[in-house]
């Protein structure tokens, strides 16, 4: 405590007159002259013990009492436990009278809090003093329960409250309002918390209205003005009904700026301010969109804002909120050419509150007019230099609302700046959050775009907002052709320049998008080598630091598992087409060798006798032989020594081979021919990694010679040399474990990993077929042993819940929805032939639900968003000798989907490629307009007899479910409909197939089909639908396009719903209700 | 119940506060005071008020980094601060600092006003007040407090009525205590 406060002290007594100073007066001086915290903790101890002694004596005295507890909420300030006592001051407040009651009270309000267990015992004394006591005791008791009732003894003590509003006393009735406001509302929202209901609050809705309108109708001043909050409540949740009270509430604030309310109401001048406040709060909730309830407000809002021309700081209050209200309501020119005076006085003055003020008003109004900060541009450049930080950042809000293409680089630089700069957390993530907004929706060109996420993903990792990077890469895949280019262009380069720099303070969404990047799209930029990316990705995931053993483990790397999910799933696009390059170059090889065999050429082979027996190691060359080959000798030559330079580059930092041991029996896994050359080339070519750098290339082959002497040794196991030390990782995760193992595999039969990762120029994201049938063999297998069969996890749950499913419907259901999507997908044949080729002739007769064995959520291999795509070659076949059904070719099931998937694809081509562009237009401005207004209207289903198939309902989505459906992108697809054939159609139809007739159209064909019609904006319909047994809720996105046709994209949190629902659509839209239509045509 | 981080974030905010305020979540346009405190130059807390649940070391923890943020502050700028998803008010008279901690869409000038509507109170009551008298009599400090806040919202807008209020209750004090302790004395002096 200061010196002065302590002279203070000293002196005090003797001022009060010299009598013996009080407990708290010795308590006090004692803690000032106390020179250290230690000193004062042990000061305070020994007080408490006094305390508790004093209180827990067997007599209860009142004064006694009271004296001790102010002597305990004092400690309580400074900070120290008091937890024992709370009890007596439920004691006082209980036994107490008048005065020792209401410190009773008041230390019950300070000690307490709403949850606490012992307010319990404080319920019977409120009901006490509110029954029964004077108006004061009653007064204390209202004041309290507005504070501290829990929330269970609401509904006994409201009752009391309301009776208390017609007590003869104005200041009993004005603290039974706000007691009876803190419980109504609190009790509501707790119960809306737990009912997502807040309709059923008790009491009544007309009753609650009643009674709030009694007190808004009260007499006197102060009990009208404590209304105002309930009322303010009320107007949020039925605005409709509150608008009958604007003519009501016009007067009221006449008459306060009028000066009617008695001088004592007044605050320097202003005529009560915070009623005023209260009131244009008010005006501001019910005139927002609604032109006939602000005519009434226009007049009486500009007399409040004339009348508030003082230089009170109380009346700038005032005028602020008119403005703020003003903002609110539909424009009104004069009022706003008024407005924008004010905020112009208000930036200009000298005082920082009401620049402050200023700034927030403007960013108001630019909100609906942008063109209001034109006026003030002077003042608002001066805002942004302002050293007080609280006025630069609500500039910045300011500046952000008037973004536009032209400005947005300069905002963007400013934000950044700030962002730099600022040390609280929560500013900085709303800064970096705002950002990246603005950024996304105005960049002007590419380049820039991904410089400012660059550098907002490169800060702290605290402040990335959470969706980051995945709403960059989103970006990444879904832009339109002619922008794509450069911006992957762009983003390879800045993210390639970041990935040198990667260090362990790299945030974690830089290090995801950097390893997406360079996973997904390297192959934009062509003289990147995959060996190159390839290696940079596995020196991310395994820093040269940390490679001590030749195995490491993932648990001990520093990089969270998620991350390791990332980048090992990118290193297998990478490792793919490296795959793909070898598996080339490896038949090329194939033919030199033949030809070099059958030239008698001097080439020395080497043979090992392993397990398999079959590995050949094409383990030397004459040089000289080498350079004289032919041209496509040199192909492969440039080929390795482009793998050679990479592959230095990461043994210089890390000299050791990092080997996997394949045993004879994987060896089979492929092709003969695979195996003989295609590995056998790569051991010449990973064997490189031991060279040392100055070596020349061609001389590797020599050195890898003699290593392939010592891996000989090794009986019975090949060793065969990887470049990556992240396949010998080992990983405490299974999921790790497994991406791990699983690249393993593949790496070893690059012929496989070509089959089952093509390198298709887009580097298409794979897809996975849920159904996973090269599985069937394995299940009914099992089944046949007696295995249960499988059953969902939701359905499950429905089973536990005593519903009606039995296992039986189950299996129905779910072959249900298989046959919809084997019988009428064109793509049947593709999945029969796959099937034979995995050599599982069972698969047919396996029921079809116990095939799901895994969700496709479980079997997703690529973190990366998955996206339409339209693929334009056929996948290659798969070669003969992965027809053995073996374990490891769970992932043939990739490949599978994928040429599912293409097959669909080319089918709605034709459709697609035309539409292209105005898809894309759709879409943009769909999401522009975001806020689609929810029009329900409500179609009745056309024709009964088409509502069949379906798994699905009619469902009013909930806002929550619907902007989650809206947002999630996961889980869509696209179909594109053409309208039926102009000559099925009936001749009597008036016009041409337009886009009124297609919009009518598509309404009445998926509101027959059961959807439920959400939204109609222009050319676009929402429709929402629930699944039956799950009450999974599916989006339907329909968009009538310019050409005729109809583009329709499902998003559903369930993917196993979209297909047969996208199914069943289609066929409606195929076989259209026509009479309906006719009829109404 | 609502956290101040909306979004969980590893990492982000090692104990992140968790404030049980129903009205926060749902009547953001609602004048509505979070907490108000009383603070000295030298950091000392005087008074404080809370119209929200907290724990206790919740509650500590927040005056510590606001008595902090608000005594770093320079001369010559501005009463408002931002402090996490809150705004705080802030004015300082002679050594103690009045700080309220407000809704994001809250008027802030009239806030403002509201604390010195609150030191007009007390300078009416205690008659020229000083740190002093709130330290000896924070009891009352309370009791002014209370009769025109209630749980967060202004409530008695005339000066009048609420110092009446108070010297009623003072009046039950002294009709209930006739030997007259120092306290009380303090209290009037």
């Amino acid at each position: 405590m200061s010196r002065v406060f302590g002279r203070a002290l000293a002196v005090l007594p003797a001022e009060l007159g010299g009598s013996a100073p009080g407990p708290l007066h010795t308590l006090l001086s004692a803690l000032a002259s106390a020179s250290s915290r230690q000193e004062e903790e042990s000061l305070v101890r020994k007080e408490l013990s006094i305390i508790h002694q004093q209180l827990n004596t067997a007599n209860f005295n009142p004064d006694v009492a009271s004296e001790c507890l102010v002597r305990l909420i004092y400690c309580a300030t400074l900070g120290y436990p008091i937890g024992f006592c709370t009890i007596h001051a439920l004691t006082l407040a209980q036994r107490g009278s008048s005065w020792h009651k209401r410190l009773g009270y008041l230390a019950c309000c300070l000690l307490l809090h709403e949850n606490h267990e012992l307010l319990l015992l404080l319920v019977n004394t409120l009901m006490k003093d509110l029954q029964s006591g004077g108006p004061l005791e009653m007064g204390m008791a209202l004041m309290v329960a507005g504070q501290l009732t829990p929330p269970h003894a609401v509904s006994s003590i409201m009752p009391i409250v309301i009776d208390k509003l017609a007590h003869s006393r104005e200041f009993v009735r004005q603290k039974a309002v706000a007691a009876l406001t803190f419980l109504t509302f609190r009790s509501c929202s707790d119960k809306s918390l737990d009912n997502e209901n807040s309709d059923n609050c008790h009491p009544s809705n007309s009753y609650q209205r009643d009674v709030f309108l009694r007190a808004f109708g009260d007499r006197d001043p102060s009990v009208m003005a404590a209304s105002l909050p309930a009322l303010l409540h009320l107007a949020k949740r039925d605005p409709d009904w509150c608008r009958t009270l604007v003519p009501a509430l016009v007067g009221v604030l006449r008459q306060v700026i009028e000066g009617r309310l008695h001088g004592d109401f007044s605050f320097h001048g202003v005529p009560s301010p915070w009623l005023q406040i209260d009131l244009l709060r008010l005006f501001s909730l019910l005139g927002k969109g609604d032109h006939g309830t602000s005519q009434q407000i226009y007049e009486v809002l500009g007399e409040c804002m004339e009348r508030a021309r003082s230089k009170q700081m109380s009346a700038w209050a005032v005028l602020s909120e008119c403005i703020r209200t003003l903002s609110v309501l539909p424009p009104h020119l004069e009022l706003w050419t008024r407005a924008s005076d004010f905020v112009g006085e208000m930036l200009q003055s000298s005082n920082a509150n009401l620049q402050y003020m200023g700034v927030r008003c403007l960013a108001d109004m630019a909100r609906v007019e942008p063109g209001t900060v034109l006026c003030h541009r002077p003042s608002v450049m001066c805002a942004l230099e302002q050293p007080d930080p609280a006025i630069r950042r609500r500039t910045l809000e300011l500046l952000c609302r008037v973004v536009g293409q032209e400005n947005v680089e300069a905002v963007c630089g400013h934000l950044l700046s700030a962002l730099r700069d600022t040390q609280d957390p929560y500013e900085a993530r709303s800064l970096a959050s705002r950002t990246l907004d603005l950024a996304y929706r105005f960049s002007p060109n590419s380049e820039w775009l991904v410089g400012i996420v660059t550098e907002v993903l490169s800060m702290r990792e605290e402040i990335i907002p959470p969706d980051e990077p995945g709403r960059f890469l989103w970006l990444l895949v879904k832009e339109e052709e002619e922008s794509a280019e450069s911006l992957k262009f762009h983003a390879l380069q800045a993210l390639m320049a970041s990935s040198t720099a990667i260090s362990s303070r790299t945030s974690q969404p830089l290090l995801r998008a950097i390893t997406w990047v360079l996973g997904e799209i390297s192959h934009v930029q062509p003289d990147l080598s995959p060996a190159d990316i390839s290696s940079r990705l596995s020196r991310i995931l395994v820093p040269p630091a940390s490679r001590q053993g030749s195995h490491a483990r993932a648990s001990s790397l520093s990089i969270p598992i998620e991350t390791q999910a990332w980048l090992l799933t990118g290193l297998s696009k990478v490792l793919s087409r490296q795959a793909n390059e070898l598996g080339n170059a490896s038949l090329i090889t194939e033919q030199i060798r033949e030809e070099s065999k059958d030239g008698g050429q001097d080439v020395e082979m080497t043979r090992e006798a392993g397990g398999g027996g079959e590995g050949g190691s094409f383990a030397r060359k004459d040089t000289d032989h080498f350079l004289e080959k032919a041209e496509i000798f040199s192909k492969v030559d440039d080929q390795i020594k482009n793998m050679n330079a990479s592959q230095k580059n990461q043994t210089s930092s890390s000299p050791e081979v990092i080997e996997i041991k394949v045993n004879g029996s994987q060896a089979g896994l492929s092709s003969e021919e695979c195996n003989e050359s295609g590995m056998g080339e790569r051991v010449d070519i990973m064997g490189t990694s031991d060279v040392d750098q100055d070596k020349v290339c061609l001389d590797k082959y020599e050195t890898e010679a003699g290593k392939s002497e010592i891996s000989k040794e090794d009986s019975g196991t090949r060793q065969i040399k990887l470049p990556l030390p992240t396949l010998d990782l080992l990983s405490d995760d299974p999921c790790i474990q497994q991406l791990i193992d699983e690249l393993r595999r593949l790496w070893a039969s690059p012929s496989l990993f070509a089959t089952v990762l093509p390198a298709s120029p887009g580097c298409q994201t794979p897809l996975v077929d849920p159904s996973l049938p090269f599985l069937d063999g394995f299940v009914a297998e099992a089944m046949r042993k007696g295995a249960a069969p499988y059953i969902p996890p939701q359905l499950r749950q429905l089973d536990k819940q005593g519903s009606s499913y039995d296992a039986r419907e189950i299996q129905v259901s779910g072959a249900f929805s298989e046959s919809v999507g084997h019988g009428t997908s064109p793509t049947s044949t593709a999945g029969n032939s796959w099937a034979q080729e995995a050599g599982s002739d069972a698969s047919a007769d396996v029921p079809q639900p116990a095939t799901r064995v895994w969700g496709p959520e479980g079997r997703t291999r690529c973190p990366s968003p998955a996206r339409p795509t339209a693929t334009t070659s056929l996948p290659t076949p798969l070669s003969g000798s992965e027809s053995g059904s073996r374990p490891s070719s769970v992932l043939g099931a990739v490949s599978h989907e994928e040429s599912r998937e293409r097959e669909k694809d080319e089918e709605i081509q034709e459709g697609r490629k035309k539409l292209a562009a105005a898809l894309f237009a759709g879409v943009g401005n769909i999401q522009e307009h975001g806020s689609l207004s929810r029009t329900n209207r409500d179609l009745s289903p056309a024709s009964e007899s088409t509502k069949d198939v379906s798994s699905h309902t009619a469902l009013a989505l909930s806002t929550e479910e619907f902007g989650k459906l809206w947002t999630s992108a996961i889980h869509e697809t696209r179909f594109a409909v053409s309208p039926p054939d102009a000559p099925g159609l009936p001749n009597h139809l008036p016009v041409a197939p337009g886009k009124a007739w297609l919009l009518d159209f598509a309404i009445q064909a998926l509101s027959a089909v059961g959807f439920h019609n959400v939204a109609t904006a222009g050319q676009e319909l929402l429709f929402a639908a629930q699944d039956t047994k799950t009450g999974a809720p599916l989006l339907l996105h329909c968009i009538v396009l310019l050409t005729g046709d109809i583009q329709l994209c499902a998003r559903a949190k369930a993917p196993r719903l979209v297909q047969p629902m996208a199914l069943s659509v289609q066929r409606a839209l195929s076989s259209p209700p026509w009479p309906a239509l006719n009829q109404k045509s | 119940m609502v956290t101040f981080a909306p979004t969980p974030m590893a990492g982000w905010f090692v104990t992140p506060v968790t404030v049980s305020c129903h009205f926060a979540a749902l009547l953001p346009e609602c004048m509505l005071i979070h907490f108000i405190v009383l603070f000295s130059r030298q950091g000392k807390l005087r008074l404080q008020k809370w119209y929200v649940a907290l724990a206790e070391r919740d509650r500590k923890k927040t005056v510590r980094e606001i008595t902090t943020m608000v005594l770093a502050r320079k001369q010559r700028t501005s009463n408002f601060l931002d402090w996490r998803e809150l705004k705080l008010v802030y004015k300082r008279y002679a050594s103690l600092f009045f700080c309220c901690g407000v809704e994001c869409q809250d008027n802030e000038l009239i806030i403002l006003e509201l604390i010195h509507r609150y030191v007009e109170l007390l300078d009416q009551y205690f008659g020229n007040v000083c740190e002093l008298d709130i330290i000896f009599n924070f009891e009352k400090a309370y009791f002014i407090l209370d009769e025109f806040l209630i749980g967060g919202e202004v409530q008695e807008t005339s000066k009048k009525r609420a110092l009446k209020a108070i010297e009623d209750s003072d009046f039950l004090q002294e009709e209930t205590e006739e030997p007259k302790t120092m306290l009380e004395e303090l209290g009037l002096a």
